[in-house]
């Protein structure tokens, strides 16, 4: 297992008149190859969480480790887990600086110390990984892009260092349906092709679990769902209204179709799967009948 | 003019108008609209809903064409101070727009910009405040608020002023779920209860889908505009603009061409699950 939660404890201002608990005992194991999904309303923990994975923040009791290692020891060298997890904070855009793009993907793996040819083979890499042409782009100054297209550069920014795993804290706030759906896309690419594990972080459930494998779902500093998408959508609708997370239009329309006696499966993500549903149904319905 | 309260006619924006790299934000728009509408912009990035929206308070001035609002065409520099109190904004992100240290301060703050008497102000916040359901936080600090009841709060500084238009600028595009419910039925009030004219810019379908009226922009065009169980049907040109359609509309089309009995318009959650009853 690559990171590994015991008993997980977080207070921002400890022993202040602003003390918060944040996190509360969370127990977690997440597999170098996964895909997950961390939802959660807004102030629930998220962010906080996973900046714990790469040693930005330092639990107030509890324990993590990344790769077997206990970021807590004395003497861990964060450097080297931060190479191994890259995370994206949300909006990465606002950390773009240098006067190229190829000079901000390069800042990475320069500051890695790798010589210049290594260097140029990275960030082609990591462009190319983001969808953007290395020709087209390289010597184009990032502020000149489209918000979508500098977050694209962000994000290669990160991958550039070729991390092992890769978290990304609300990677499609603010951008609209085609930028949202082109960055979750090049995302799951990157999961399939390179085999990175990814950690997305966001409160845009409809979108999110038809992407991802697994859903951690977060409340009040506690993770209180972990499961499949389906399964969840499934046999926990409730629970996940009550937070405050809603359901996407299709799910919601199953189960109220389910409250109304009607035998259907509930655990859709996706138009597809509805339509497949009460397609199978009536087909059902009409052979009964005859 | 009867009744036509921001008429928009041949409006074009170009920014950069005397420099090289020239951006035409806007081209052409012919709009009007009406005491007591519920409208809803959409379109994607660049489309120029932001810049149609800045026109209507004077942030921005037309390159060509003209923009009146009850009358006053947003050019005469002497009627800037008289339009921008009848057309309220409320932009994206509430940590902007909230200056004041106290939830009523901040409220307060454009009534004392234009001289009202303390005991006209007060009764005017804490109207404002009710009608966002904020009152009991009037002595909070806005920081320490949630995203929704922020927003709030930025409505309620926009109302205070008795603004009949209310502009807002994708309002709910940093807030979760909870805090866009919060938005919405507060909008909705506005308009049902306090007869504010209402513009509402949002990427999120289902948000707009619950307008009376829906404009949908493209590269600084109008390319669809009706009611909403008119605009949403149209999947192809949507998906063309590069926006999202309604699960539940696009649900309701295809099995409509599947043959079974369920209209194309169906928008609501409730009224597909009714329409489904009858089937299975």
């Amino acid at each position: 297992m690559f990171i590994h939660l015991e008993n997980l404890c977080f207070t921002y201002s400890l022993g202040m008149p602003f003390e918060t608990e944040v996190l509360k005992n969370i127990n977690l194991e997440i597999n170098k190859d996964e895909f997950i999904g961390l939802i959660g309303h807004t102030g629930c923990g998220k962010t906080t969480l996973i900046q714990h994975f790469n040693g930005l923040l330092i639990p107030t009791s509890g324990k993590i480790y990344v790769e077997g290692v206990d970021l807590n020891k004395k003497g861990v060298n964060l450097k080297l887990i931060r190479q191994k997890i890259g995370l994206v904070f949300q909006y990465p855009e606002n950390q773009l600086f240098e006067e190229t793009i190829d000079q901000e993907v390069a800042f990475g793996p320069r500051k890695l110390g790798l010589p210049e040819v290594k260097i140029e083979k990275r960030v082609r890499e990591a462009l190319k990984m983001v969808d953007l042409d290395y020709n087209l782009y390289a010597e184009r100054s990032p502020f000149s892009l489209s918000g979508g297209e500098m977050r694209r550069v962000a994000l290669a920014s990160i991958l550039s260092i070729r991390p092992k795993m890769l978290i990304l804290d609300e990677p499609t706030a603010n951008l609209d349906p085609r930028g949202r759906d082109n960055i979750l896309s090049e995302i799951k690419k990157i999961h399939n092709n390179f085999g990175m594990g990814v950690v997305l972080v966001s409160h845009n459930m409809e979108k999110v679990a038809e992407t991802v494998d697994r859903l951690l779902v977060m409340h009040r500093g506690e993770i209180i769902l972990d499961g499949a998408p389906q399964e969840i959508f499934e046999k926990h609708a409730n629970d996940l209204v009550e937070v405050g997370l809603g359901l996407p239009q299709v799910t919601e329309c199953m189960h109220k179709l389910k409250e109304k006696g009607k035998d259907v499966y509930t655990g859709v993500l996706t138009v597809d799967d509805a339509e497949r549903v009460i397609l199978k149904k009536i087909k059902n319905d009409k052979e009964i009948n005859v | 003019m009867v009744n036509i309260l921001i008429k928009i006619k041949n409006l074009s924006h170009v920014y950069n108008y005397h420099k090289k790299d020239q951006i035409k934000a806007l081209d052409s728009i012919n709009l009007e609209i009406k005491n007591g509408d519920f409208i809803s912009i959409i379109g994607s990035n660049g489309s120029g809903k932001s810049t149609l929206a800045k026109h209507m308070n004077c942030l921005l001035l037309p390159t060509t064409g003209d923009i009146w609002v009850d009358k006053m065409n947003t050019k005469d520099k002497s009627k800037t101070w008289e339009i921008r109190r009848k057309v309220g904004m409320v932009f994206q992100n509430p940590d902007n727009q909230i200056i004041a240290t106290t939830v009523e301060d901040d409220i307060a703050f454009g009534l004392e910009n234009i001289g009202i008497k303390t005991k006209l102000m007060r009764e005017r916040v804490i109207w404002a405040l009710e009608v966002v359901e904020m009152e009991e936080y009037k002595k909070s600090e806005p920081h320490l608020l949630s995203g929704g009841q922020k927003q709030r709060v930025a409505i309620a500084g926009a109302i205070a002023m008795h603004s009949s238009y209310l502009v807002l600028d994708e309002p709910t595009a940093m807030l979760d779920p909870r805090g866009r419910k919060e938005v919405m039925d507060i909008v909705k009030k506005l308009n049902r209860e306090e007869n504010i004219t209402i513009i509402y810019i949002t990427h999120l379908m289902e948000e707009a889908a619950e307008f009376s009226q829906v404009i949908a922009l493209d590269k600084g065009k109008i390319a669809l505009a009706g009611k909403p169980e008119e605009v949403f049907t149209q999947i192809e040109v949507l998906k063309q603009l590069r926006l999202d359609v309604p699960q539940i509309t696009e649900l309701a089309l295809r099995l409509n061409k599947r043959g079974i009995n369920i209209s194309p318009h169906t928008l609501k959650v409730e009224d597909m699950v009714e329409s489904l009853c009858l089937y299975i």
